[in-house]
């Protein structure tokens, strides 16, 4: 695997010696992203890297990435926009903040330039949507489609993964009489709300935002759901450092003291080395989880539902939008379409850790492989899109905070305290 | 007797001199007073005008005091201030208390006191974010130093995964943090009180218990008052520790947390300025009744 990055990463550079794309005199820019190019940590930041170094190759024109934390950049481009302060030429956005971006107004409406552009009818409809207004208006260029899923340990769970919430209380049971935990995962923050509670929200028929996006959380169902995350902390299925903040929670699945993990599609760029409860270790970078995942040791599969409900794979997507006040707008646009050849598109899905948004990419190789032939079927059988809110980052991270205290305080009344960060929300976005 | 006669015009220009050596000062003020005005005055009245406003794509809003109605029926915020009220009278107390121990210490001649003032000011130097990182390492669940050591009391789980634990390694980090500050300033007063006096008091059959207290801690009680402040309104204010160690969790969401969630994180300018400005009156209160005990005393 780690071969095949290199390859394509190599394909990269070559494609920029040999393919002068848009190889015209545009200023230099600043981009945002995510992405650390400057110092490197992961295949997501060498991506990027490779991606300028190619760039500047093919055409002579100068990027410069500014790194962001990922939690964040989104807000951090609408306060620099609102602001009036330094914007970038061109930003990393994620799609799910589509409503936040159109109601503050932050980014270009790409409309007309996208339905122009040669890849346009080879993104996937997925993806387009993602940055598709109600009013059909295009504002962001979508790069990936990231989801997410369950990683398990087959030795944990020879009979695979349970195929609802209510079974996996029995293999609880069962794992921590053995010491173990029966799954892992973050129980804080807007991550853990995306990531471990969506699909468990979703498919207990709870609403989380109603059709103008304000917030309509507080009702019965949704208090089954947090009474269930509950019983999970009290039987001991989930280690208690679910509840702190950053990502030590994944530590329990990476020495497989956690039977499972509620993942996302890119959770294997990060989380590694990993050792079987067998004692094999897989020290070999983003590459970990896949080679133990060739050898048997782990499995996929669809996120943690309630019986009688379906699971929900979120679909986000990972885009490039050009913020209103940027100063280059054109050279943001020329370096967006040297992104999106189908090459390079697929390189950065498999950097990411992701599906590419393009069709053609998802032909490559690399997505050939069980892991992601797996995701594209969970995908496809169960991709459900992030809820509408128009304060996306607000109203998930004040969902995700009564869930962290109900969480931390048993004896909180659930319906009050989502009644209030419910109220409290709306009476935001008004 | 012999009776000066000053012309009118002589009288004018002697008036126009009286008042010009009146207004010299206020010309050398000027300067100041106007870097003053920028850097002071204007932010803070910026501050209100944003608070009567709502920022929507760019454009302001008035929405009169819709921002601090919102604030007043949030009980978010009044959880966040009752931490902020735990966070700076735990800090407080632990920081002036140990900076006078740590003070009384290094007032004792050694020859090692340059190495343990070298040592007392790494903490003190090194950025927010760092400090942050370290303590967070400190604790962290698999490899923490100090949670290797306390494991057996929290049955192998980090400090952090609790709300009142992961409260107490802030608290911890930021008495590090203030710590040679505070040591510092008692130092220098210590080194000011006179040893006349300190012997009179021994001469006087007062131990070195008493002494301290009945005549040492007196003397220095000005500066006792001004660590106090300084240690409180640093305490309301800390964002960087708290954010670096904890991040978004609801168990250390202090106001001053709070303010940079609504301001800075999801834009919300106006509602940000109005929790600054309750931020600037409860620093101000409080700022104002230690000036007040400190002119009783």
């Amino acid at each position: 695997m780690r071969r095949f990055y290199m390859f394509l990463l190599l394909l990269v550079v070559l494609l920029s010696v040999t393919v002068p794309v848009a190889a015209q005199d545009q200023p230099a820019i600043t981009v945002w992203t995510k992405f650390n190019s400057e110092n490197p940590q992961n295949s997501q930041d060498e991506w990027m890297r490779a991606a300028i170094d190619g760039y500047l190759e093919a055409t002579g024109n100068q990027v410069t990435n500014v790194f962001q934390a990922f939690d964040v950049i989104n807000s951090a481009l609408n306060l620099a926009v609102q602001a009036g302060g330094d914007v970038p030429d061109l930003s990393y956005v994620d799609a799910q903040f589509l409503g936040f971006y159109d109601y503050n107004g932050t980014l270009t409406d790409l409309t007309d330039w996208i339905t122009q552009q040669s890849w346009y009818d080879d993104l996937a409809p997925g993806a387009l949507a993602a940055c598709t207004t109600p009013d059909g208006r295009v504002i962001c260029v979508p790069t990936a489609t990231p989801s997410t899923l369950v990683y398990y340990w087959t030795e944990r769970y020879p009979d695979g993964f349970p195929t609802s919430a209510e079974a996996l209380l029995e293999d609880c049971s069962r794992l921590t009489d053995q010491g173990l935990y029966a799954l892992t995962f973050k129980g804080t923050e807007s991550f853990g709300l995306e990531v471990a509670y969506h699909s468990l929200i979703r498919s207990s028929g709870a609403a989380i935002s109603d059709e103008e996006g304000r917030a309509a959380w507080a009702n019965e169902a949704m208090v089954g759901v947090i009474e269930y995350v509950r019983q999970l902390f009290a039987d001991g299925c989930v280690p208690e450092i679910a509840l702190a903040s950053g990502f030590d929670f994944e530590n329990s699945f990476k020495d497989s003291t956690a039977g499972a993990i509620l993942a996302g599609t890119w959770t294997y760029v990060f989380s590694n080395p990993v050792t079987a409860p067998d004692g094999t270790l897989y020290d070999l970078g983003s590459d970990s989880i896949l080679t133990a995942a060739e050898e048997g040791q782990i499995a996929f599969a669809p996120p943690l539902a309630f019986e009688g409900g379906s699971p929900a794979a979120n679909v986000y997507a990972t885009a490039w939008a050009v913020p209103v006040g940027s100063p280059n707008p054109d050279a943001a646009l020329a370096f967006i379409n040297y992104t999106m050849q189908s090459t390079l598109n697929g390189a950065f899905g498999a950097a990411y850790g992701s599906l590419p948004s393009l069709i053609s990419a998802r032909d490559a190789e690399i997505f050939q492989t069980d892991y992601w032939v797996t995701v594209a079927e969970i995908m496809d059988a169960y991709g459900t899109p992030m809820p509408f809110l128009v304060e996306y980052d607000r109203g998930i991270s004040a969902l995700a905070d009564v869930f962290a205290r109900c969480l931390a305080d048993p004896s909180l009344d659930i319906m009050t305290t989502l009644q209030e960060a419910q109220d409290n929300y709306n009476a935001a976005i008004q | 007797m012999r009776t000066e006669v000053i012309a009118p015009a002589a009288r004018t220009q002697l008036r126009s001199g009286f008042h010009f050596r009146r207004l010299v000062p206020l010309w050398l003020l000027l300067p100041s007073l106007l870097i003053l005005l920028f850097v002071q005055f204007y932010p803070t009245a910026y501050t209100i005008y944003i608070s009567l406003n709502r920022l929507r794509a760019g454009q302001m809003i008035w929405v009169g005091t819709a921002n601090f109605e919102r604030l007043f029926r949030d009980a978010n915020f009044y959880e966040s201030l009752q931490k902020s009220f735990t966070f700076v009278a735990a800090t407080v107390i632990a920081t002036v208390v140990l900076g006078l121990l740590v003070a009384v210490l290094l007032n004792q001649r050694s020859r090692f006191n340059p190495f343990y003032m070298v040592m007392l000011f790494v903490p003190w130097v090194i950025s927010d974010v760092v400090a942050g990182t370290v303590w967070r390492w400190l604790f962290q669940q698999d490899y923490g130093l100090i949670q290797n050591l306390i494991s057996p009391l929290t049955g192998g789980t980090s400090l952090y995964a609790r709300p009142q634990g992961a409260m107490l390694i802030v608290i911890l980090a930021t008495i590090w943090r203030s710590l040679p500050f505070t040591s510092l300033l008692f130092l220098g007063a210590l080194q000011h009180v006179s040893q006349e006096v300190l012997e009179s008091a021994a001469l006087d059959g007062a131990s070195r218990f008493t002494s301290f207290f009945r005549v040492t801690l007196p003397i220095i009680r000005p500066t006792v008052m001004v660590a106090i402040i300084l240690a409180t309104i640093g305490g309301l204010n800390s964002v960087g520790v708290i954010l670096t160690l904890t991040g978004n969790i609801p168990a250390t969401e202090t106001a001053s947390v709070y303010l940079y969630e609504q301001g800075w994180r999801f834009g919300d300018f106006g509602l940000g300025a109005a929790i600054s400005i309750i931020m600037f009156l409860i620093n101000l209160i409080l700022t104002l009744v230690y000036l007040r005990f400190q002119r009783e005393e």
